[in-house]
């Protein structure tokens, strides 16, 4: 009797124990995934040039290139225009500095395929030329790295953080379509020369499916960003992953964007320090689908009921970006029946007053989709699409255009 | 540091070595015989997982379908295999009631939010100690005083999270994933079977 209670005493005595070690863990890495939104330059009041990137890439830029980037231009070509696939989708940009941008997309016979690739291309601002794609993951590949059968790759997303890294997210499916997705990265240390290994993030409780990515994330201060991503298995909804690199893996936690269903693909954008706001692609019901926003004043972790804005949504992605005056330019199909017409708007002090810039795709029964929109530290937009499901086009213009665009409308 | 995927491909190897157990067990009992045997057999059945066929093994296709198997389904696996090896019960028949309830109901309510059935994000509080690890100490403290082993199953929950043995940050990952859910849902309606039948039986007599 004695003995039993013994026993009964040691074992509360060792949970207590377990559960001492474990509230000492948690606290310190909750203490690690708290940041706020990297500011976009023109919020913080730095003048041109100042950026996410550091000061010692700023100098990076000649005078002549600085000349460059103060006209009034506006140009458009192909990523990849000898591509040897039919096929080519879903394309995400990212600033590498030294006049370098990032585009990976990818392509194969048709999407979904097995034979379906992920391409990586650099293009060179001095000389406006992309290089040729090369395939950065393939199923095989992944297979390989994540030790897990692996039946077709899709939806990649580039950006480098305020290390100076480059990540590539990337989803993968083992069995059935894109709601089977689950979610990979892969980091390079040296612009895209060398990747690490695929590693696989577990999202979800129920075979972990369904974790999509389509657009960039938000830097946070302390070093780690949040991606914006959505689950479409069953439900469509749009979810937040908090990630914090930890050397070549990673700390992370996601949670839910409010409780709305068929909300996807959000794209979010920093407002103020604290201040996101964030724009989804309207899978939902009805035949008038508009875009939908929502906004969180705590830095992404709480977020408002999501509303209609006035931009109409045929069920297809859409990208945003901040311009130096706050306002807010997005990317997307503005009509209610199909992805035929690809436009530029652009809303001041987000006041849901949204002005057409220019009609950037305009053909009926092509299909000009999932574009991708950054502005680089040398006052540059750069736009990638879709275009007609056969190549990736590349659209870019500057500040300067944009204001004259504005002026002359108003 | 344990490799990530050491723990998903034991799991792995311990659903294929099971389900070779309980196929010999029916044959011919499997603690009946010489311990050099069920030692080969544990070993063969194991790396049967492991070997390829058609290109990939049923090991790796196990975690490629579920990328990591939980805490809760290892201990279930090793009590089946300890009881057809060794004829030793870890647990009473009752205690794998208590714990299968406890899974299915756990695996309700997970899979109804995170599949958002219900607008409620439970699995959030998975990535953080006090909430969920509150009712966990309860569900320890328990068994404790009632004389049941589950309170080592909680425990081990518990300890795994801490050493980081599963590769996710969520604690509802160490408790529950959805082949355990269906081995519980196996478990409890085999014993409603069962129950419904002795009622039968007494009821007829």
């Amino acid at each position: 009797m004695r003995f039993k209670l013994t026993v009964k005493i040691v074992t509360v005595l060792f949970v207590s124990f377990l559960y001492w070690i474990s509230a000492y863990s948690i606290p310190q890495e909750e203490g690690r995934l708290v940041g706020i939104p990297s500011i976009p330059p023109p919020l913080m009041g730095g003048g041109e040039g100042e950026g996410q990137k550091g000061e010692g890439e700023q100098k990076g830029f000649s005078d002549e290139k600085a000349r460059y980037n103060n006209v009034d231009f506006y140009k458009e070509g192909l990523v990849n225009p000898g591509s040897k696939v039919p096929s080519s989708h879903v394309s995400s940009l990212t600033w590498m500095g030294d006049g370098k941008i990032a585009c990976v997309w990818y392509g194969g016979s048709r999407e979904g395929a097995m034979d379906v690739k992920i391409y990586f291309s650099l293009y060179d601002e001095n000389t406006g030329v992309w290089s040729e794609g090369n395939v950065v993951v393939s199923r095989e590949s992944s297979s390989d790295e994540l030790g897990r059968y692996v039946r077709k790759v899709g939806n990649p997303v580039i950006f480098s953080d305020s290390s100076d890294r480059l990540w590539l997210f990337y989803v993968t499916i083992t069995v059935g379509g894109w709601s089977g997705s689950s979610l990979n990265y892969k980091i390079s240390y040296d612009h895209g020369k060398t990747w690490t290994p695929s590693k696989k993030l577990v999202l979800s409780p129920f075979f972990n499916l369904s974790n999509l990515v389509k657009n960039k994330p938000m830097l946070l201060d302390g070093g780690g960003f949040l991606l914006p991503i959505y689950h479409e298995f069953i439900n469509k909804y749009p979810e937040m992953l908090m990630v914090i690199p930890d050397g070549d893996a990673v700390q992370y936690k996601k949670w839910r964007i409010g409780f709305k269903k068929g909300l996807l693909q959000p794209s979010i954008l920093a407002l103020d320090e604290k201040r996101v706001v964030a724009y989804f692609r309207n899978a939902g019901k009805g035949n008038k689908k508009y875009v939908m926003e929502s906004i969180s004043n705590d830095a992404g972790m709480t977020w408002s009921e999501p509303l209609p804005t006035t931009l109409p949504n045929p069920n297809s992605g859409l990208d945003v970006v901040s311009t130096p005056e706050g306002s807010v330019l997005v990317v997307l199909n503005d009509s209610f029946k199909d992805r035929s017409r690809l436009a530029l708007y652009l809303s001041k002090d987000n006041d849901r007053e949204w002005i057409k810039i220019k009609d950037l795709e305009d053909t009926p029964g092509m299909e000009f989709s999932y574009p991708s929109i950054i502005r680089t530290p040398d006052n540059t937009y750069h736009i990638s699409y879709t275009y007609n499901r056969s190549n990736i086009k590349h659209v870019t213009f500057s500040d300067i255009w944009l204001l004259e665009k504005l002026k002359n409308d108003s | 540091m344990i490799p990530d995927d050491f723990f998903p491909y034991l799991s792995a190897a311990l659903i294929v070595a099971s389900l070779f157990s309980i196929i010999a067990n029916r044959i011919y009992p499997i603690f009946r015989w010489a311990p050099q045997y069920k030692l080969l057999f544990l070993i063969a059945s194991s790396l049967l997982a492991l070997i390829p066929f058609g290109g990939i093994s049923a090991a790796r296709m196990l975690v490629s379908f579920n990328y990591s198997y939980s805490m809760g389904l290892i201990i279930i696996l090793l009590v089946t295999v300890i009881k057809i090896f060794f004829n030793v019960l870890l647990f009473s028949h009752q205690d794998s009631l208590y714990l299968s309830i406890f899974n299915i109901v756990l695996g309700i309510i997970l899979y109804t939010t995170s599949l958002g059935f219900i607008p409620y994000d439970i699995y959030y509080y998975g990535y953080n100690f006090w909430p969920l690890f509150f009712i966990i100490f309860v569900l320890i403290i328990i068994p404790v005083f009632a004389g049941s082993r589950l309170q080592w199953v909680f425990i081990a929950y518990i300890l795994g999270w801490n050493l980081k043995l599963i590769p996710s940050p969520n604690f509802f990952d160490y408790l529950i994933d959805p082949l355990l859910f269906f081995i519980s849902t196996g478990i409890v309606v085999s014993h409603m079977i069962k129950s419904a039948r002795t009622t039968g039986i007494n009821g007829g007599t």
